[in-house]
Protein backbone atom coordinates (compact mmCIF):
# COMPACT_ATOMS: atom_id res chain seq x y z
CA UNK A 1 0.00 0.00 0.00
CA UNK A 2 1.19 3.69 -1.06
CA UNK A 3 -0.06 6.54 0.68
CA UNK A 4 0.81 10.11 0.32
CA UNK A 5 -1.24 12.95 1.66
CA UNK A 6 -0.14 16.54 0.93
CA UNK A 7 2.79 15.63 -0.81
CA UNK A 8 4.66 18.83 -1.86
CA UNK A 9 8.17 19.78 -3.05
CA UNK A 10 9.41 23.03 -4.05
CA UNK A 11 12.82 23.98 -5.83
CA UNK A 12 13.03 27.41 -4.05
CA UNK A 13 9.69 29.27 -5.72
CA UNK A 14 8.97 26.89 -8.17
CA UNK A 15 6.73 24.17 -6.93
CA UNK A 16 7.35 20.77 -8.79
CA UNK A 17 4.64 18.76 -6.65
CA UNK A 18 1.94 20.47 -5.24
CA UNK A 19 0.79 18.69 -2.00
CA UNK A 20 -0.97 15.19 -3.45
CA UNK A 21 -3.28 13.07 -1.88
CA UNK A 22 -3.28 9.97 -3.69
CA UNK A 23 -3.56 5.80 -1.81
CA UNK A 24 -2.67 2.93 -3.77
CA UNK A 25 -3.96 -0.14 -2.23
CA UNK A 26 -2.79 -3.34 -1.82
CA UNK A 27 -3.25 -5.50 -4.99
CA UNK A 28 -3.79 -2.71 -7.60
CA UNK A 29 -1.34 -1.43 -10.39
CA UNK A 30 -1.44 2.18 -10.58
CA UNK A 31 -0.58 4.17 -13.64
CA UNK A 32 0.91 7.54 -13.20
CA UNK A 33 0.82 9.73 -16.16
CA UNK A 34 1.49 13.20 -17.44
CA UNK A 35 3.15 15.61 -19.99
CA UNK A 36 6.99 15.79 -19.48
CA UNK A 37 8.03 18.17 -16.41
CA UNK A 38 4.69 17.32 -14.33
CA UNK A 39 6.34 16.27 -11.54
CA UNK A 40 5.60 12.28 -11.98
CA UNK A 41 9.51 11.85 -11.70
CA UNK A 42 9.99 13.63 -8.74
CA UNK A 43 6.78 11.95 -6.93
CA UNK A 44 8.37 8.78 -7.55
CA UNK A 45 11.94 9.45 -6.20
CA UNK A 46 10.25 11.41 -3.17
CA UNK A 47 8.36 7.57 -2.62
CA UNK A 48 11.87 5.96 -3.05
CA UNK A 49 13.19 8.13 -0.38
CA UNK A 50 15.69 9.73 -2.75
CA UNK A 51 14.30 13.32 -2.51
CA UNK A 52 13.49 14.70 0.60
CA UNK A 53 9.68 16.05 0.65
CA UNK A 54 8.62 19.84 1.58
CA UNK A 55 6.04 18.96 3.51
CA UNK A 56 3.32 15.90 3.66
CA UNK A 57 4.11 11.98 4.55
CA UNK A 58 4.82 9.22 2.47
CA UNK A 59 3.41 5.93 3.76
CA UNK A 60 4.98 2.81 2.22
CA UNK A 61 3.41 -0.75 3.49
CA UNK A 62 1.33 1.28 6.56
CA UNK A 63 5.23 2.78 7.67
CA UNK A 64 6.37 6.23 7.70
CA UNK A 65 8.84 6.71 5.49
CA UNK A 66 10.21 9.85 8.42
CA UNK A 67 9.71 8.19 10.69
CA UNK A 68 11.48 4.67 10.00
CA UNK A 69 13.29 4.83 6.91
CA UNK A 70 15.04 1.64 6.91
CA UNK A 71 11.69 -0.41 7.63
CA UNK A 72 9.77 1.57 4.76
CA UNK A 73 12.23 1.33 2.35
CA UNK A 74 13.30 -2.59 2.92
CA UNK A 75 9.54 -2.81 1.74
CA UNK A 76 10.00 -1.31 -1.63
CA UNK A 77 11.89 -2.10 -4.87
CA UNK A 78 12.26 0.94 -7.02
CA UNK A 79 13.20 1.03 -10.49
CA UNK A 80 14.57 4.72 -11.62
CA UNK A 81 13.95 5.56 -15.49
CA UNK A 82 18.17 6.20 -15.44
CA UNK A 83 18.74 3.32 -13.64
CA UNK A 84 22.60 3.15 -12.81
CA UNK A 85 24.56 -0.90 -12.36
CA UNK A 86 28.06 -0.77 -11.67
CA UNK A 87 30.05 -1.76 -14.86
CA UNK A 88 32.34 -3.81 -13.78
CA UNK A 89 30.28 -6.21 -11.35
CA UNK A 90 28.84 -9.22 -13.47
CA UNK A 91 24.84 -9.84 -13.47
CA UNK A 92 24.56 -12.48 -11.23
CA UNK A 93 27.53 -10.00 -8.50
CA UNK A 94 24.75 -6.92 -8.84
CA UNK A 95 21.70 -9.43 -7.93
CA UNK A 96 23.77 -10.46 -5.21
CA UNK A 97 24.74 -6.93 -4.16
CA UNK A 98 21.29 -5.52 -4.52
CA UNK A 99 19.50 -8.67 -2.35
CA UNK A 100 22.52 -8.20 0.10
CA UNK A 101 21.37 -4.07 0.76
CA UNK A 102 18.07 -5.43 1.95
CA UNK A 103 20.06 -7.66 3.94
CA UNK A 104 19.29 -11.22 2.07
CA UNK A 105 21.68 -13.64 0.94
CA UNK A 106 21.98 -17.40 1.14
CA UNK A 107 20.81 -20.27 -1.69
CA UNK A 108 17.03 -18.41 -1.96
CA UNK A 109 18.61 -15.67 -3.24
CA UNK A 110 20.56 -17.58 -5.44
CA UNK A 111 18.00 -19.71 -6.93
CA UNK A 112 15.51 -16.46 -7.02
CA UNK A 113 18.38 -14.53 -8.89
CA UNK A 114 18.93 -17.52 -11.44
CA UNK A 115 15.40 -17.78 -11.82
CA UNK A 116 15.01 -13.97 -12.86
CA UNK A 117 17.53 -13.81 -15.02
CA UNK A 118 16.57 -16.86 -16.87
CA UNK A 119 12.42 -15.28 -16.88
CA UNK A 120 14.75 -12.30 -18.98
CA UNK A 121 16.99 -14.40 -20.77
CA UNK A 122 19.70 -13.33 -19.21
CA UNK A 123 21.09 -16.39 -18.45
CA UNK A 124 24.36 -16.88 -20.91
CA UNK A 125 24.97 -13.17 -19.73
CA UNK A 126 24.88 -13.55 -15.85
CA UNK A 127 28.95 -13.77 -15.48
CA UNK A 128 29.56 -11.01 -17.62
CA UNK A 129 30.29 -8.15 -17.04
CA UNK A 130 27.30 -5.23 -17.14
CA UNK A 131 29.58 -3.07 -18.93
CA UNK A 132 28.99 -5.30 -22.10
CA UNK A 133 25.34 -5.52 -21.87
CA UNK A 134 22.90 -3.76 -24.68
CA UNK A 135 20.36 -0.72 -22.97
CA UNK A 136 17.47 -3.40 -22.84
CA UNK A 137 19.90 -6.02 -21.43
CA UNK A 138 20.99 -3.36 -18.66
CA UNK A 139 17.04 -2.30 -18.09
CA UNK A 140 16.10 -6.51 -17.27
CA UNK A 141 18.82 -6.44 -15.14
CA UNK A 142 17.54 -3.69 -13.14
CA UNK A 143 13.86 -4.94 -12.77
CA UNK A 144 15.40 -8.33 -11.98
CA UNK A 145 17.08 -6.50 -9.16
CA UNK A 146 13.88 -4.48 -8.07
CA UNK A 147 12.16 -8.60 -7.68
CA UNK A 148 15.26 -10.05 -6.03
CA UNK A 149 14.60 -9.53 -2.12
CA UNK A 150 10.56 -10.15 -2.64
CA UNK A 151 9.52 -6.41 -1.96
CA UNK A 152 5.89 -5.32 -1.22
CA UNK A 153 5.47 -2.46 -2.82
CA UNK A 154 7.31 -1.63 -6.29
CA UNK A 155 7.74 1.78 -8.01
CA UNK A 156 8.93 1.84 -11.42
CA UNK A 157 9.38 4.68 -13.57
CA UNK A 158 9.44 4.03 -17.35
CA UNK A 159 9.44 0.75 -17.36
CA UNK A 160 9.01 -0.30 -21.34
CA UNK A 161 12.04 1.50 -22.20
CA UNK A 162 14.58 -0.72 -23.91
CA UNK A 163 12.64 -4.04 -23.62
CA UNK A 164 11.97 -5.85 -26.71
CA UNK A 165 8.80 -6.90 -27.14
CA UNK A 166 9.29 -10.43 -25.63
CA UNK A 167 10.64 -9.05 -22.35
CA UNK A 168 7.97 -6.32 -22.56
CA UNK A 169 5.03 -8.86 -22.38
CA UNK A 170 7.22 -10.83 -19.69
CA UNK A 171 7.24 -8.23 -17.57
CA UNK A 172 3.61 -7.14 -17.80
CA UNK A 173 3.02 -11.15 -16.82
CA UNK A 174 5.42 -10.26 -13.71
CA UNK A 175 3.33 -7.16 -12.92
CA UNK A 176 0.14 -8.76 -13.12
CA UNK A 177 0.91 -11.81 -10.80
CA UNK A 178 2.52 -9.05 -8.67
CA UNK A 179 -0.92 -7.39 -7.95
CA UNK A 180 -2.47 -10.52 -7.87
CA UNK A 181 -0.81 -11.47 -5.02
CA UNK A 182 -1.54 -8.47 -3.31
CA UNK A 183 1.14 -6.52 -3.71
CA UNK A 184 1.41 -2.75 -4.78
CA UNK A 185 2.39 -1.40 -7.90
CA UNK A 186 2.81 2.30 -9.15
CA UNK A 187 4.54 3.26 -12.63
CA UNK A 188 4.54 6.02 -14.17
CA UNK A 189 4.64 5.68 -17.96
CA UNK A 190 4.17 7.80 -21.20
CA UNK A 191 3.36 5.01 -23.14
CA UNK A 192 -0.64 5.24 -22.98
CA UNK A 193 -1.83 2.23 -24.36
CA UNK A 194 0.79 0.22 -21.44
CA UNK A 195 -1.13 1.94 -18.60
CA UNK A 196 -4.68 1.29 -20.68
CA UNK A 197 -3.93 -2.37 -20.58
CA UNK A 198 -2.24 -2.44 -17.54
CA UNK A 199 -3.06 -0.05 -14.91
CA UNK A 200 -6.32 -0.74 -12.51
CA UNK A 201 -6.20 3.09 -11.76
CA UNK A 202 -4.62 5.86 -13.60
CA UNK A 203 -3.74 9.32 -12.04
CA UNK A 204 -3.20 12.47 -14.16
CA UNK A 205 -0.93 14.70 -13.17
CA UNK A 206 -0.37 18.04 -14.63
CA UNK A 207 2.01 21.64 -13.13
CA UNK A 208 2.32 19.47 -10.25
CA UNK A 209 -1.09 18.42 -9.08
CA UNK A 210 -3.08 15.90 -9.74
CA UNK A 211 -5.74 16.39 -12.58
CA UNK A 212 -7.83 13.27 -12.13
CA UNK A 213 -7.74 9.95 -10.43
CA UNK A 214 -9.68 6.54 -11.28
CA UNK A 215 -10.43 3.92 -13.30
CA UNK A 216 -10.21 4.67 -17.19
CA UNK A 217 -13.82 4.60 -17.62
CA UNK A 218 -13.85 6.80 -15.05
CA UNK A 219 -11.89 9.29 -16.48
CA UNK A 220 -13.20 8.43 -19.86
CA UNK A 221 -16.60 10.01 -18.09
CA UNK A 222 -15.06 13.05 -16.63
CA UNK A 223 -13.20 13.89 -20.08
CA UNK A 224 -17.07 13.67 -21.44
CA UNK A 225 -16.55 12.69 -24.93
CA UNK A 226 -14.85 9.05 -24.20
CA UNK A 227 -12.34 7.52 -27.02
CA UNK A 228 -8.92 6.04 -25.87
CA UNK A 229 -6.88 6.82 -23.22
CA UNK A 230 -4.80 9.06 -25.53
CA UNK A 231 -7.98 11.16 -25.77
CA UNK A 232 -8.69 11.37 -22.24
CA UNK A 233 -4.84 12.39 -21.47
CA UNK A 234 -5.04 15.29 -23.76
CA UNK A 235 -8.32 16.45 -23.16
CA UNK A 236 -7.35 16.39 -19.74
CA UNK A 237 -3.79 17.85 -20.00
CA UNK A 238 -4.72 20.28 -22.50
CA UNK A 239 -5.10 19.21 -26.78
CA UNK A 240 -4.14 22.45 -27.63
CA UNK A 241 -0.84 21.93 -27.43
CA UNK A 242 -1.29 19.01 -30.01
CA UNK A 243 -3.84 21.36 -32.27
CA UNK A 244 -1.34 23.66 -32.24
CA UNK A 245 1.56 21.28 -33.99
CA UNK A 246 -0.65 20.71 -36.35
CA UNK A 247 -1.18 24.41 -37.14
CA UNK A 248 2.90 24.78 -37.23
CA UNK A 249 3.45 22.05 -39.70
CA UNK A 250 0.36 23.27 -42.15
CA UNK A 251 1.57 26.93 -41.86
CA UNK B 1 30.40 -18.18 -8.09
CA UNK B 2 29.38 -19.07 -11.28
CA UNK B 3 25.46 -19.48 -11.80
CA UNK B 4 24.32 -23.20 -12.99
CA UNK B 5 20.89 -22.53 -15.02
CA UNK B 6 18.10 -24.95 -15.00
CA UNK B 7 16.28 -26.27 -17.83
CA UNK B 8 12.98 -25.53 -15.72
CA UNK B 9 12.37 -22.21 -17.08
CA UNK B 10 11.04 -24.05 -20.71
CA UNK B 11 8.28 -25.07 -18.48
CA UNK B 12 7.11 -21.98 -19.52
CA UNK B 13 6.47 -17.93 -18.07
CA UNK B 14 3.96 -18.68 -15.69
CA UNK B 15 5.19 -21.13 -13.40
CA UNK B 16 8.53 -19.60 -13.41
CA UNK B 17 6.84 -16.00 -12.35
CA UNK B 18 5.24 -18.08 -9.48
CA UNK B 19 9.11 -19.22 -7.69
CA UNK B 20 9.83 -15.91 -8.30
CA UNK B 21 7.51 -13.75 -6.93
CA UNK B 22 6.40 -13.51 -3.01
CA UNK B 23 3.68 -15.54 -1.94
CA UNK B 24 -0.08 -13.60 -1.56
CA UNK B 25 0.37 -11.06 1.24
CA UNK B 26 -2.77 -12.92 3.42
CA UNK B 27 -0.90 -16.17 3.33
CA UNK B 28 2.60 -14.86 4.32
CA UNK B 29 1.18 -12.62 7.15
CA UNK B 30 -0.34 -16.00 8.60
CA UNK B 31 2.77 -17.82 8.27
CA UNK B 32 4.48 -15.11 9.91
CA UNK B 33 2.45 -13.53 12.24
CA UNK B 34 -0.21 -14.11 15.36
CA UNK B 35 -2.10 -10.53 14.35
CA UNK B 36 -5.28 -10.71 12.67
CA UNK B 37 -4.76 -10.55 9.08
CA UNK B 38 -6.19 -6.81 8.67
CA UNK B 39 -3.54 -5.23 10.79
CA UNK B 40 -0.43 -7.42 10.09
CA UNK B 41 1.34 -5.08 6.74
CA UNK B 42 -0.16 -1.86 8.60
CA UNK B 43 1.42 -1.29 11.66
CA UNK B 44 3.56 1.46 12.00
CA UNK B 45 6.66 0.05 14.48
CA UNK B 46 9.49 2.13 14.57
CA UNK B 47 12.85 0.09 15.00
CA UNK B 48 15.40 1.21 17.68
CA UNK B 49 18.53 2.31 16.34
CA UNK B 50 20.38 -0.71 17.42
CA UNK B 51 17.90 -2.64 15.48
CA UNK B 52 18.44 -0.89 12.76
CA UNK B 53 22.00 -0.62 12.75
CA UNK B 54 21.98 -3.98 12.81
CA UNK B 55 19.82 -5.08 9.95
CA UNK B 56 21.27 -2.34 7.36
CA UNK B 57 24.10 -3.79 4.88
CA UNK B 58 27.43 -4.11 6.91
CA UNK B 59 30.04 -1.24 5.52
CA UNK B 60 32.06 -4.21 3.27
CA UNK B 61 28.88 -5.00 1.29
CA UNK B 62 28.52 -1.45 0.62
CA UNK B 63 32.09 -1.21 -0.40
CA UNK B 64 32.15 -4.74 -1.93
CA UNK B 65 31.42 -3.19 -5.90
CA UNK B 66 34.62 -0.70 -5.39
CA UNK B 67 36.43 -3.84 -4.18
CA UNK B 68 34.66 -6.71 -6.83
CA UNK B 69 34.93 -3.58 -9.92
CA UNK B 70 38.85 -3.26 -8.83
CA UNK B 71 39.33 -7.65 -9.29
CA UNK B 72 37.30 -7.13 -12.44
CA UNK B 73 39.58 -4.67 -14.41
CA UNK B 74 41.38 -6.42 -17.17
CA UNK B 75 44.51 -5.96 -16.61
CA UNK B 76 46.57 -9.20 -17.09
CA UNK B 77 43.82 -11.41 -18.71
CA UNK B 78 45.01 -10.96 -22.37
CA UNK B 79 48.44 -10.52 -24.16
CA UNK B 80 47.94 -6.94 -24.51
CA UNK B 81 46.69 -6.63 -21.29
CA UNK B 82 49.68 -8.68 -19.52
CA UNK B 83 52.08 -6.18 -22.05
CA UNK B 84 50.22 -2.78 -20.30
CA UNK B 85 50.37 -4.69 -17.07
CA UNK B 86 54.03 -5.00 -17.21
CA UNK B 87 54.67 -1.73 -19.21
CA UNK B 88 53.04 0.03 -16.38
CA UNK B 89 54.66 -1.65 -13.41
CA UNK B 90 58.04 -1.31 -15.27
CA UNK B 91 57.25 2.61 -15.57
CA UNK B 92 56.09 2.87 -11.54
CA UNK B 93 59.40 0.77 -10.48
CA UNK B 94 61.70 3.36 -12.72
CA UNK B 95 59.40 6.03 -11.19
CA UNK B 96 60.16 4.88 -7.20
CA UNK B 97 63.41 3.66 -8.00
CA UNK B 98 64.53 7.60 -9.17
CA UNK B 99 62.48 9.05 -6.92
CA UNK B 100 64.15 7.20 -3.77
CA UNK B 101 67.69 7.33 -5.66
CA UNK B 102 67.54 11.36 -6.10
CA UNK B 103 66.22 11.81 -2.21
CA UNK B 104 68.60 9.16 -0.92
CA UNK B 105 71.67 11.19 -2.32
CA UNK B 106 70.00 14.39 -1.33
CA UNK B 107 70.04 13.23 2.52
CA UNK B 108 73.58 11.62 2.50
CA UNK B 109 75.03 14.40 0.85
CA UNK B 110 72.72 16.88 4.11
CA UNK B 111 74.07 13.98 6.72
CA UNK B 112 77.36 15.02 5.39
CA UNK B 113 77.32 18.63 5.82
CA UNK B 114 78.84 19.99 9.46
CA UNK B 115 75.93 21.81 11.78
CA UNK B 116 73.65 22.06 9.72
CA UNK B 117 73.38 18.51 7.42
CA UNK B 118 70.69 17.21 10.09
CA UNK B 119 68.28 20.48 10.14
CA UNK B 120 67.85 20.70 6.61
CA UNK B 121 67.12 17.03 6.42
CA UNK B 122 64.37 18.03 8.48
CA UNK B 123 63.56 21.15 7.35
CA UNK B 124 62.43 19.42 3.71
CA UNK B 125 61.09 16.13 5.39
CA UNK B 126 58.84 19.42 6.79
CA UNK B 127 58.41 21.07 3.55
CA UNK B 128 57.15 17.65 1.96
CA UNK B 129 54.40 16.91 4.45
CA UNK B 130 53.05 20.70 4.51
CA UNK B 131 53.33 20.29 0.53
CA UNK B 132 51.95 16.48 0.53
CA UNK B 133 48.97 18.18 2.71
CA UNK B 134 47.73 20.74 0.55
CA UNK B 135 47.85 18.04 -2.07
CA UNK B 136 45.62 15.64 0.20
CA UNK B 137 43.21 18.63 1.10
CA UNK B 138 42.51 19.71 -2.41
CA UNK B 139 42.44 16.02 -3.49
CA UNK B 140 40.53 15.30 -1.24
CA UNK B 141 37.77 18.42 -1.46
CA UNK B 142 37.49 17.66 -5.09
CA UNK B 143 37.09 13.64 -4.35
CA UNK B 144 34.36 14.03 -1.40
CA UNK B 145 32.35 16.49 -4.10
CA UNK B 146 31.93 13.92 -6.67
CA UNK B 147 31.84 11.16 -4.11
CA UNK B 148 29.01 12.02 -2.00
CA UNK B 149 26.91 14.60 -4.33
CA UNK B 150 27.51 13.22 -7.80
CA UNK B 151 28.49 9.85 -7.97
CA UNK B 152 25.96 7.70 -9.59
CA UNK B 153 25.42 4.93 -7.65
CA UNK B 154 23.77 7.18 -4.60
CA UNK B 155 20.17 6.83 -5.95
CA UNK B 156 20.58 3.13 -5.91
CA UNK B 157 21.91 3.13 -2.16
CA UNK B 158 20.24 5.88 -0.77
CA UNK B 159 16.56 4.08 -2.17
CA UNK B 160 17.97 1.00 -0.65
CA UNK B 161 17.84 0.36 3.58
CA UNK B 162 21.19 1.86 3.92
CA UNK B 163 21.62 3.09 7.60
CA UNK B 164 23.04 6.59 7.26
CA UNK B 165 25.72 6.38 9.01
CA UNK B 166 27.09 3.37 7.39
CA UNK B 167 26.37 4.95 3.51
CA UNK B 168 28.50 7.82 5.14
CA UNK B 169 31.46 5.75 5.90
CA UNK B 170 31.41 3.74 2.92
CA UNK B 171 31.52 7.08 1.43
CA UNK B 172 34.22 8.73 3.45
CA UNK B 173 36.32 5.57 3.12
CA UNK B 174 35.48 5.49 -1.03
CA UNK B 175 37.13 9.40 -0.72
CA UNK B 176 40.41 8.30 1.39
CA UNK B 177 41.44 6.13 -0.66
CA UNK B 178 40.63 7.98 -4.11
CA UNK B 179 42.18 11.09 -3.38
CA UNK B 180 45.33 9.15 -0.94
CA UNK B 181 46.48 6.62 -3.08
CA UNK B 182 48.30 8.96 -5.75
CA UNK B 183 50.05 10.50 -2.19
CA UNK B 184 50.92 7.61 -0.62
CA UNK B 185 53.07 6.20 -4.02
CA UNK B 186 54.99 9.32 -4.30
CA UNK B 187 55.38 9.27 -0.50
CA UNK B 188 56.74 5.76 0.04
CA UNK B 189 59.81 5.93 -1.51
CA UNK B 190 60.91 9.66 -0.25
CA UNK B 191 60.14 8.10 3.39
CA UNK B 192 61.72 4.99 2.71
CA UNK B 193 65.01 7.06 2.10
CA UNK B 194 64.70 9.02 4.83
CA UNK B 195 63.84 5.98 7.14
CA UNK B 196 67.19 4.80 5.79
CA UNK B 197 69.31 7.27 6.37
CA UNK B 198 67.57 7.89 9.76
CA UNK B 199 68.50 4.39 10.79
CA UNK B 200 72.00 4.50 9.58
CA UNK B 201 72.39 7.98 11.80
CA UNK B 202 71.06 6.26 14.89
CA UNK B 203 73.47 3.15 14.48
CA UNK B 204 76.33 5.24 14.69
CA UNK B 205 77.90 5.69 17.60
CA UNK B 206 78.05 9.37 17.46
CA UNK B 207 74.29 9.67 17.56
CA UNK B 208 73.25 12.40 19.47
CA UNK B 209 69.36 12.16 20.22
CA UNK B 210 68.55 15.62 20.26
CA UNK B 211 69.83 15.93 17.01
CA UNK B 212 66.05 15.29 15.37
CA UNK B 213 64.84 17.92 17.28
CA UNK B 214 67.30 20.39 17.48
CA UNK B 215 68.71 20.45 14.02
CA UNK B 216 72.24 19.50 15.06
CA UNK B 217 74.08 16.83 12.98
CA UNK B 218 73.72 13.42 15.11
CA UNK B 219 76.17 11.35 12.59
CA UNK B 220 79.15 13.28 12.11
Amino acid sequence: MIELKSLTKKYGSFTAVDSIDLSVPDGELFGFLGPNGAGKTTTLRMIAGILQPTAGSIHLAGIDLAEDPLAAKSKLGFIPDRPFIYEKLTGAEFLRFVAGLYGQDGDKVEHRGRELMALFDLEEWADELVESYSHGMRQKLIISSAFIHRPEVIVVDEPMVGLDPKAARILKDLFREYVKRGHTIMMSTHTLEVAEALCDRVAIIQNGKIRSVGTIEELRDEATGGGGLEEIFLKLTGERAARDAMEVLDA
Amino acid sequence: MRWKFSMRRKLGTEAVIGTILPVERGKDAAVTSTRPPHLVDHTTTVAPLTTRFRTSPTLLHVLSPKYLSAKARPLGKTESQSGRLILFLVIGAVFWLFVFGMFYRLLKYFRGIPEIGALLAAKLLGLMFVSLFGILILSNVVTALSSFFLAKDLDLLVAAPVDWLRLYGAKLLETTAHSSWMVVLVATPVLTAYGIISIRAWRSPRYCPSSSFLGRSGAR
